[in-house]
């Protein structure tokens, strides 16, 4: 089995970083051990693993709602004690899996108030930050909606509104498409998108979706039994097949299609796509070649 | 308003919230305060008044008022089968010994007018009440309702509120998912509990369970957006309408001049 190694790839300063030795949930379960993870500005990162993992407990532990049985949090180079600890929220917003647990106001506009007035903002501004958010997730329409009568796209819509409201450094997407239909899943992957081109936010997303990794990610931390036990560009490991299946994931189609062209050709073609659009041009180049 | 979503003799905590949100009728509009008010008046009224047929006639009122609020009325009807059911398992051993005409007899025990004036008034005092906090409820945005809550209560008690209200939605929702599974295979509510009690107190048990499940996840999500034990309405109240709130104390003073004044039917004034 890999080694954890840490995932803190070079010297630029980090907005949150994760030093964690274990934590073990009461149970005995063992929801992460030897983790070592940061997050920067502007790049979007992509935990990955299978069901179990890790990623839940991991962005947990980047908001402060778990705390390191063993180990540190640090914002900006500083380790978070605990009284920084219960303010985490204010550097990290979490966009939670289950949309039905993190909408429970009566009514969308109340919902995402909820994190501004939390920041102190007056009811006036408050309501004003959440309508900006929520027209910035395009969904101006759900202010005076109920969530239970809404669909599973636009409570994650909703939800995603609640957390841009607050204006966080850093935002956490736990496994943001898996359960939405393509159109949706198409609409939130665009907005994480967009997001990173703005350049203020550090992104992470949990997944199990290596074509959606591949597509969005600048940086991919690949998590098993607790820990990362690897970490770089898509490129650089998604070609790894003994990587992929020990960590019970499945290579992205691109990836499958390619090493069946090769396979077919005879030939080592380079560079290696990654994405649908790369293997497009990469085709294209090996047709005139 | 939209279509219903389905039927149910649990009071679907989103089907209210919708009706309070979306709902434009003249109650939507009242005071808040005065909607308060005149629910705290009717509970006194019900109370206070002793011949059926005055309760009976509050209750006539109160659907009426229900129904120009622009509320579903099947749903009403449905809503009331466990408050009658309630106040029916209350009366069942009580009714018998009344005075009056006999009207039914059943195995040596006999069922006399006074029995089912009985009935009726307490059936009558309870669906009143239902009614009438159910039009608050259902025409009421629940921002108001929040900001009263934190006028009327204390700092904690208030939060304890809110939380509660919003956990028993959850609750209710549950219990009603679970329903909807057992009458998808044939079951009932009220068939139900008669014939399976034990069935049933599973269930009730199971829902809370789950909905505990579900509250910590909530409290979880909502520690991630700052909840510190303060969960402030977004709104502030509308503003307070002296001739709504006279109506309603005007209407408290007429009951307490009938009562004080021994006017028949009220008080220690058996007519
Ligand atoms: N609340 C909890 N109590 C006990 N064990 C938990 C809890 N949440 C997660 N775990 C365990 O921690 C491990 C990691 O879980 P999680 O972070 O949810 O993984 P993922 O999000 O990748 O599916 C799993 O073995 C899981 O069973
Ligand atoms: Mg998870």
């Amino acid at each position: 089995m890999k080694p954890p190694v840490c995932c803190a790839p070079d010297e630029r300063p980090s907005l949150v970083h994760i030093d964690c030795a274990s934590h073990v949930y009461p149970d005995g379960s063992v929801g992460m051990h030897a983790m070592c993870f940061s997050v920067h500005r502007g790049e979007v990162i992509a935990v990955c693993g299978a069901n179990g993992s890790g990623k839940s407990t991991l962005i947990e532990h980047l908001n402060g709602t778990l705390v390191p049985a063993e180990g540190r949090v640090q914002v900006h180079g500083e380790t978070v004690d605990d009284a920084r600890r219960r303010q985490l929220w204010r550097t990290v917003g979490v966009v939670f899996q289950d949309a039905d647990s993190q909408l429970f106001a009566p009514t969308v506009i109340e919902d995402v108030a909820f994190g501004p007035m939390n920041l102190g903002l007056s009811p006036a501004e408050a309501r004003q930050s959440a309508l900006e958010a929520l027209e910035a997730v395009g969904a101006s329409g759900l202010a005076q909606k109920i969530p239970a009568y809404m669909s599973g796209g636009e409570k994650r819509l909703a939800a995603i509104a609640g957390v841009l409201a607050m204006r966080p450094e850093v935002i956490a997407f736990d496994e943001p498409t898996s359960d939405l239909d393509p159109v949706h899943a198409a609409r939130v992957e665009g907005l994480i998108d967009e997001l990173r081109r703005q350049g203020q936010y550090g992104l992470v997303l949990s997944t199990h979706d290596l074509d959606l990794a591949a597509r969005i990610a600048d940086r991919v931390a690949i998590l098993k039994h607790g820990s990362v036990i690897a970490n770089g560009p898509p490129r650089d490991l998604f070609y790894d097949v003994e990587l992929l299946g020990g960590a019970g994931l499945i290579e992205p189609r691109v990836v499958r299609l390619w090493r069946e062209l090769c396979l077919r050709t005879g030939r080592d073609l380079e560079p290696q796509p990654v994405t649908e659009a790369e293997f497009v041009a990469a085709l294209a180049d090996t047709g005139r070649g | 308003m939209p279509p219903l979503r389905r039927s149910s003799h649990i009071p679907d905590p989103n089907l209210i919230t919708l009706y309070a949100e979306r709902g434009g009728s003249a109650l939507h509009r009242l005071d808040p305060r005065a909607k308060v008010g005149a629910l705290a008046w009717l509970v006194v009224f019900v109370t206070l008044a002793r011949p059926t047929w005055l309760l009976v006639a509050a209750l006539a009122v109160t659907i009426v008022v229900y129904l120009l609020a622009g509320l579903p009325f099947r749903e009403l009807l449905r809503w009331y089968s466990i408050p009658v059911l309630f106040v029916l398992s209350l009366v069942v051993f009580l009714v018998w010994e009344e005075p009056g005409a006999p009207v039914l007899a059943a195995g040596g025990l006999v069922l006399t007018t006074g029995g089912v004036a009985l009935v009726v008034s307490l059936v009558a005092r309870a669906l009143t009440t239902v009614t009438f906090t159910l039009v608050l409820l259902m025409t009421t945005r629940y921002v108001h309702l929040a900001g009263l809550a934190a006028k009327v209560l204390p700092s904690p008690i208030d939060q304890v509120f809110l939380l509660s209200y919003r956990f028993l939605f959850t609750t209710l929702g549950l219990i009603d998912g679970l329903l909807l599974a057992l009458r998808a295979r044939g079951g009932g509510l009220v068939r139900g509990v008669l014939t399976s009690t034990r069935l049933f107190a599973g269930i009730f048990a199971l829902s809370f369970v789950r909905a505990y499940d579900r509250a910590d996840r909530v409290g979880r999500a909502m520690t991630a957006r700052g909840y510190e034990g303060r969960f402030p309405p977004s709104e502030p109240l509308p503003p307070l309408s002296v001739v709504q709130l006279g109506a309603v104390a005007v209407a408290f003073a007429a009951l307490a001049f009938a009562v004080l004044g021994g006017l028949p039917g009220f008080g220690g004034v058996v007519p």
